[in-house]
């Protein structure tokens, strides 16, 4: 009961945001708009959703957005210049991320370095990777089947956003019906218990650090398909929306709580603020440090929400 | 009182010989010999310091003795890790730590060894929630345990119901021997009777128990046993009729054993020395 009332003051705020542009700006509100807002969103759901399964076991990645920066560049290297089939540069790019996630699982879990100084590591050496090994460059001319995924529409519907809500419907699965998911709460709610249950706490971390990598490349996919070209610096600052949409949707950086339709809610709401500012005519510069106070408040909400209950008891 | 009418024939669920464990130059337990026959509570007493932390921790696999045998239905075991006490059978309630408060009653039962059924033809396999649900209603029922919603998280319940479910948990893990450390502290009254009444419930359907507590009001309504620990030695283990509160108060604080205060028959195999 208590979820669905979190759910519905989620969807509301986004149909507030929504109705806020429409006031400060007459005509905002179009199919069209919408439609793009749902666009926008696909690629900060997935980063979300696999966001979430994070922070839900009480930890954090803010590599993120580079790694999905390296896993593009790297996909775009061997299909561009490699001249890998675009479907075997979709497996390279999600294998890439696959392994950056896992080196920092396998840092947080086995090292047992704290996952903030880890990721925060892996950022900039994701970011370096991304840049090195593209001489900097944007890479252009991916094969031409490559656009349908990011421009193309089954029924009215975008690829991506058929993308996004296929991986939320999978990650669904994955965060109540299997170990992944449910071992995922149980650390974030109490790691010691977990593991005098007999649990491999630690493989299990780092199988969700790897799955958060995994994510990043898929997300790589859908974004470079969108742009049809692979940039090296492009991810950089996804890793903000991603958390604050994780926040935004109900999840807790204190771990043990957070849902996947909470996750592609608070990317949707990231995505409409963002859409908005544009139409706004709001420059790029202005719209980091909205987005940075956005992050700032949603966590001090979810902190004085965490006081609150914990009084309550 | 539930005890089993085995005869003495059978070798008992656990058997501890010459425990020792030094922490530096200190002993917290020297050469402590302990057993729990089948469908026996035991009640393990001593002040802070007198080694009965120690020794439970050695039998859930959280501490090694520095010497001592240990015996599992006779075999002798060596108990190397918590996960090697699971897989002995024995399972242990720990005060604070038995669950995770953010999750449903169903998950933290099965934590670790949930019911999973394959789907497409095995490659994957999905957690059975249907089956663990009415699985842990039954479980629940079975032991009266009062739990209106089990898809409730944990954390709603109050600290009796929660130490009741950590309790299920592990009989659900058909355990041969549950350790309680401490099951009613930091309890209402009300909730307190709540544990109690399960712990009864469980001897009464022959399981073995240690029940290490405090409260010796408790300890004479739920134990068949008691085992007096002073630092680091063993100082008495007696039936629970052939004793009362007032000299298991004394015999905790002075460390030495005094007569029985009645005779009569030892359920249990005879005692055996405390020398080695």
């Amino acid at each position: 009961m208590a979820r669905a009332l979190d759910m519905l003051s989620i969807v509301l705020v986004f149909i507030g945001i929504l109705v806020l542009m429409e006031i400060l700006h007459s005509g905002f509100i179009t199919p069209a708009n919408i439609s793009l807002i749902f666009l926008q969103s696909a690629t900060r759901a997935i980063l979300a959703v696999g966001m979430m399964l994070i922070i839900i076991s009480g930890g954090i990645d803010i590599s993120v957005g580079t790694v999905m920066s390296l896993c593009m560049v790297v996909m775009g290297i061997a299909v561009i210049d490699g001249g890998l089939s675009i479907y075997l540069g979709f497996v390279v790019a999600i294998a890439t991320g696959v392994v950056m996630g896992g080196i920092n699982g396998f840092l947080i879990a086995y090292a047992g370095l704290p996952a903030f100084i880890v990721t925060l590591g892996m950022l900039g050496i994701a970011q370096g990777l991304a840049l090195t090994i593209s001489n900097g460059r944007s890479l252009y001319g991916f094969p031409e089947s490559f656009e349908v995924y990011g421009g193309g529409s089954l029924f009215g519907v975008p690829v991506p956003v058929i993308i996004m809500i296929a991986f939320a419907l999978v990650m669904t699965f994955v965060f109540y019906q299997t170990r992944l998911g449910r071992y995922a709460f149980t650390i974030g709610g109490n790691e010691e218990a977990t593991r005098r249950a007999g649990i491999n706490v630690r493989l299990w971390k780092l199988g969700l650090y790897a799955t958060m990598g995994g994510t990043a490349g898929l997300a790589s996919i859908v974004l470079a398909s969108r742009i049809n070209s692979a940039h090296p610096g492009i991810g950089f600052g996804y890793e903000l929306d991603a958390i604050a949409a994780v926040v935004i949707g109900g999840g807790s950086l204190m771990g043990g709580r957070g849902s996947v339709s909470g996750a592609v809610m608070g990317a949707l709401i990231m995505s409409a603020i963002r859409f908005g500012l544009n139409v706004l005519g709001m420059s790029p510069f202005i719209q980091q440090i909205v987005v940075g106070v956005i992050l700032i408040i949603a966590v001090w909400l979810d902190t004085i929400r965490a006081q609150k209950t914990a009084r309550g008891r | 009182m539930g005890i089993s009418a085995d005869g003495g024939s059978a070798p008992p669920i656990v058997e501890m010989r010459g425990i020792s464990k030094h922490y530096g130059g200190v002993a917290a337990l020297d050469s402590v010999d302990f057993h729990v026959d089948r469908g026996e509570v035991v009640a393990l007493l001593g002040d802070n310091g007198a080694g009965k932390s120690t020794l439970i921790k050695i039998l859930a696999g959280a501490v090694a003795a520095d010497a001592g045998e240990i015996r599992i239905e006779g075999e002798p075991v060596s108990i190397a890790s918590p996960a090697r006490a699971k897989e002995l059978g024995i399972e242990t309630v720990y005060q604070d730590l038995a669950l995770c408060d953010n999750v449903d009653v169903p998950t933290n039962i099965f934590l670790g060894r949930e019911i999973r059924r394959p789907i497409l033809g095995g490659v994957l396999k999905l957690f059975d929630r249907k089956a663990m649900m009415a699985e842990t209603r039954r479980l629940l029922d079975d032991l009266k345990i009062d739990i209106p919603d089990v898809r409730a998280r944990v954390r709603d319940f109050s600290g009796g119901q929660r130490q009741t479910i950590a309790i299920a948990k592990t009989v659900y893990a058909d355990a041969k021997l549950i350790i309680m450390d401490e099951p009613t502290a930091a309890l209402g009254v009300a909730q307190q009777e709540q544990v109690l009444s399960l712990v009864e419930q469980l001897r009464d359907r022959g399981e073995s128990i240690v029940l290490i507590s405090h409260n010796m009001s408790d300890v004479m309504r739920v134990a068949n046993r008691v085992v007096i620990l002073k630092t680091g030695r063993l100082v008495t283990s007696r039936p629970v009729w052939s004793t009362d509160r007032e000299q298991l108060v004394r015999m905790i604080v002075s460390g030495i054993e005094e007569p029985r205060l009645a005779e009569g028959p030892e359920h249990a195999p005879a005692q055996r020395s405390a020398t080695p």
